[in-house]
């Protein structure tokens, strides 16, 4: 019988606001972070769940010449992941065989752009190093590991949109199998030129916050920000006097084997994912409470996503709650399998499902369902899914417990 | 309840060739990769570099998605299928839904990230073609979709030891029973971009030394190596070839500057001690780079205390590139499997702390374990350990 | 020029061109530019040579003219006023 896991500790930077409790508030007050894009002159008209707050606060223990050179995402991540280690009550001590797993896309390519194109102009008579450091995507793991003391396996993923949905999964894996007493798992990306144009070349962007769901939703908003979670078996927590907030019953990882960007038509593998990870984690479809979607807000992807639910949960899909947090917070990209796993497991603590936000009108395929409109609303919950699906076909879907008491 | 781990095939893309063949003849008979560099204008004055020889789209590509391929992904593809056959497996005989695939790298695709930013600041445009070719796990997409793999996948990114990290994502699924085959490797591409930011950093060497006193610097390489993995049993049960077994071991890391490497050796030599106390050969992670070479130098004299095991550093061959180590991986599966331990190019002996470097020629010798060491900026450490099967 | 503007000058672009968390007037003339004083390592150095050359338009040929050029702000300001004068 393999141990429980479970989450301990949460952090979370997002356009919402700096920490936790600031996402807390905004997805129960349905407030949408989706605005103006500030941090660079846009190429189109698309807006974005920007984070305002400028992270300046100095936290864990690096040398000043590290910490003046980290890149944005990598700031964000040290932050929510602090947050995570403090929330969780971790000693020192714990550090040592803590294993980091970390998802992003792109890293600090905002500075390498910019690197770029000033060396390309000849703004620069050199490349600039300084700016470059962040450029790897094992840059964030690093800073977290060294800027908290965390010494166990480390490792990066990098599956598009649901990097951090696997990197949850892939710390739940090696807590559960004894490769690490606690694990970090964290996810981080920040907006840049490249990402921006690229998904607006695509027009896969809406020019208004994106909406989830509805009959005239046009397309993603993009967000950036980073969000991590302690994971340790139950056992580990309650013999440091921890506190889960959730448990981490399952997941499962399915490739859809299709196309670079689309999703399968028919969900095949995202349904496979669902399926697999309610299997992993020995919970009859009849027993989730809520669904925490993909939802990204394009024609395709939450047409097919309704279809992969309506397959697993059949009449009974009318009466399951199920929103996106996207609506609020845009789509983090990397960092958006830890935004919704923190969602979601803010969600079974605090007994309050987050709203699917700037819905107008409900496609009508589907007015059947409960997308929790433009409020949260309380409600007890037990077992709750998160769903992340990524460019070229990587779904990963992840199912969270209420904690036991 | 973890099974034994079989390589059964490599697929290797290097500046030597294509093929594990050429990659293996060439290191042993102690060739450079190095040399002037083909596909672009390197700067005035800048080093040479280790050139993969242009990979043919058609050769590897099925689907009519893949006209649009990108090199980084048409190497990682072209080294699945290389590995394939290496190990005697029709690729349209899979089970599809238990043949897992790891990929490792560090960069990515520079080129056409390079082209895209171009045309973004000089017109504001952006091409939507390029544009899902940019993200780090187009190889992954590519590749699944090519060979209709459906089962666990994953795309990493571990700076220097991107290949490592693969390599041992793979096994560890292949031994947990999450996949009946798994391949695993790393990939990266040379970059004018990179290759020039480094040139003026002063990082690079014409000739790169590596463990030797007087290593100067590394050179830029590019290439892929991707790893076979079955159970020993299913590579028993199909009569496979199997090359060396590969034993899980756990990554971990150690107190280092976030961007560089530790100036202390003493607890990188503690922790790998135990990994090195059998080892017949050692694959290290030194590309000439001299911060690393000293760390490493120490670190694995102290861990050998004094027995001599035989080490070799191929990315003075091979150039330096994130994923490098998978190449390094291979190296070492081909060492166990041959009891012969390649060359390190431009090393003049002694070596720092009295190290065993094999140089001028191949070493013959009983190889029944080696271990790839797996070094990364930022005190990451992945290893690999490699035994006889 | 001014050897007192060119000294704020410089001290400015310590401070600004590498993002350092202390105020230019803080900086003494005389302190090391690497090794304790201010904390810098060798990333910061190829920074400060492309600042340094970019702003005063001169030239940092290697690594030895480097060095002592950048010993202390004291010794900048007079690397500076020597290269400007040819």
């Amino acid at each position: 019988m393999a141990p429980a896991v479970v989450i301990t500790g949460l952090g979370a930077v997002t356009a919402l606001g700096g920490d936790v409790r600031a996402l807390a508030a905004g997805l129960a007050e349905g407030r949408c972070g989706i605005g103006r894009v500030a941090l660079f002159a846009p190429t189109g008209r698309a807006v974005a769940a920007e984070v305002r707050e400028e992270a300046s606060a100095v936290v864990g223990c690096l040398p000043p010449a590290t910490a003046r050179r980290l890149s944005r995402p990598d700031r964000f991540a040290l932050l929510a992941a602090a947050e995570a280690c403090r929330t969780a009550g971790l000693e020192p001590e714990f550090g040592r065989d803590a294993g980091v797993y970390v998802g992003t896309t792109t890293g600090g390519m905002l500075a390498t752009e910019e690197a770029y194109r000033r060396r390309r102009a000849g703004e620069d008579p050199r490349f600039r190093l300084s700016r470059l450091l962040g450029t790897p995507l094992a840059t964030a793991a690093a800073v977290v590991s060294q800027g908290l003391g965390l010494y166990g396996p480390r490792e990066t993923f990098s599956t598009a949109c649901s990097s951090s949905a696997l990197a949850v999964a892939m710390a739940a894996d090696a807590v559960r199998r004894g490769v690490v007493p606690l694990a970090l798992a964290v996810g981080t990306d920040g907006l840049c030129r490249l990402t921006y144009a690229g998904f607006d070349a695509l027009q896969a962007l809406d020019t208004e916050p994106c909406r989830p769901f509805d009959r005239d939703r046009r397309g993603l908003s993009l967000g950036e920000g980073a969000a991590a979670l302690v994971l340790e078996t139950d056992a580990h927590a309650r013999a440091r006097g921890a506190r889960p907030r959730a448990a981490v019953l399952g997941w499962a990882a399915t490739s859809d084997a299709h196309h670079v960007t689309a999703p399968h038509p028919d969900g095949a593998g995202a349904l496979a994912a669902l399926a697999g990870a309610l299997a992993d984690a020995r919970v009859p479809p009849d027993a989730v409470d809520y669904v925490n979607a993909h939802g990204s807000g394009t024609r395709q992807n939450d047409a097919v996503e309704i279809g992969v639910l309506r397959r697993v949960f059949g009449r009974r899909l009318a009466r399951l709650p199920v929103s996106s947090t996207k609506s609020q917070v845009g789509h983090c990209l990397g960092a958006a399998g830890a935004v919704e796993a923190v969602a979601t497991v803010l969600a079974l603590d605090d007994g309050l499902l987050p709203p699917t936000v700037n819905l107008r009108h409900l496609d009508p395929a589907w007015d059947d369902l409960d997308l929790v409109p433009e409020a949260g609303r309380r409600a007890p919950l037990g077992v709750a899914v998160s769903s992340s699906y990524g460019f070229g076909g990587h779904n990963v879907s992840l199912v969270f417990g209420r904690a036991a008491r | 309840m973890s099974v034994p781990v079989a390589v059964t095939g490599l697929g290797v893309l290097s500046a030597f060739g294509h093929g594990v063949d050429r990659f293996w003849a060439a290191l042993v008979a102690g060739e450079s990769g190095l040399g002037p560099i083909r596909r672009f204008t390197a700067p005035p004055g800048a080093g040479p570099a280790a050139e993969v020889p242009a990979v043919e789209a058609r050769a590897h590509v099925r689907s009519p998605l893949g006209r649009r391929i990108d090199r980084v992904s048409l190497f990682a593809l072209a080294a699945c299928r290389l590995a394939l056959l290496d190990a005697g497996l029709d690729p349209t005989e899979l089970p599809l839904a238990r043949t897992g695939l790891a990929l490792g790298s560090e960069f990515g695709n520079l080129d056409e990230t390079t082209t895209f930013l171009d045309r973004l600041f000089a017109r504001g445009a952006a091409n939507q073609l390029l544009f899902p070719n940019l993200v780090m796990n187009a190889p992954l997409s590519y590749t699944t979709i090519e060979l209709g793999l459906t089962g666990p996948s994953a795309m990493l990114s571990a700076g220097e030891v991107s290949g490592e990290a693969a390599v041992a994502w793979g096994a560890e699924l292949v031994a947990e029973g999450g996949a009946e085959v798994c391949l695993a490797g790393g990939v990266d591409e040379l970059g004018e971009v990179l290759h020039q930011a480094l040139h003026e950093a002063c990082l690079l060497s014409a000739t790169p030394r590596p463990l030797d006193p007087c290593a100067d610097g590394f050179a830029l390489g590019e290439g892929a190596a991707v790893l076979v993995l079955e159970s020993v049993a299913h590579a028993r049960a199909r009569g496979a070839r199997v090359y060396a077994r590969l034993v899980p071991v756990a990554g971990f890391a150690l107190p280092a500057p976030v961007h560089g490497w530790s100036r202390d050796s003493s607890p990188l030599a503690a922790r790998l001690a135990p990994l090195v106390a059998d080892a017949d050969a050692v694959v290290a992670a030194a590309s000439g780079e001299p911060e690393l070479d000293v760390l490493e130098a120490a670190a694995l004299a102290a861990a050998l205390g004094g027995r001599r095991a035989l080490v070799t550093a191929p990315r003075a061959a091979t150039g330096w590139f994130g994923a490098a180590g998978a190449l390094a991986a291979a190296t070492a599966a081909l060492a166990v499997a041959h009891d012969l331990v390649p060359p390190t190019l431009g090393h003049l002996p002694p070596a720092r702390h009295g190290l065993g470097v094999a140089a001028g020629r191949a070493r013959a010798a009983e190889v029944r374990v080696a271990v790839v060491d797996g070094l990364a900026r930022g005190g990451a450490c992945r290893p690999l350990r490699f035994e006889a099967p | 020029m001014d050897t007192d503007r060119l000294r704020a000058e410089v001290k400015e672009l310590l401070v600004s061109g590498l993002r350092l968390d202390v105020r230019p007037a803080d900086i003494a003339d005389d302190t090391p530019i690497f090794g304790e004083g201010l904390g810098l390592d060798s990333i910061d150095a190829l920074e400060l040579v492309v600042l340094v050359e970019e702003r005063f338009r001169i030239s940092i040929p290697d690594e030895e003219v480097g060095k002592r050029a950048f010993a202390s702000v004291d010794a900048l300001v007079d690397f500076i006023l020597q290269e400007r004068a040819e």
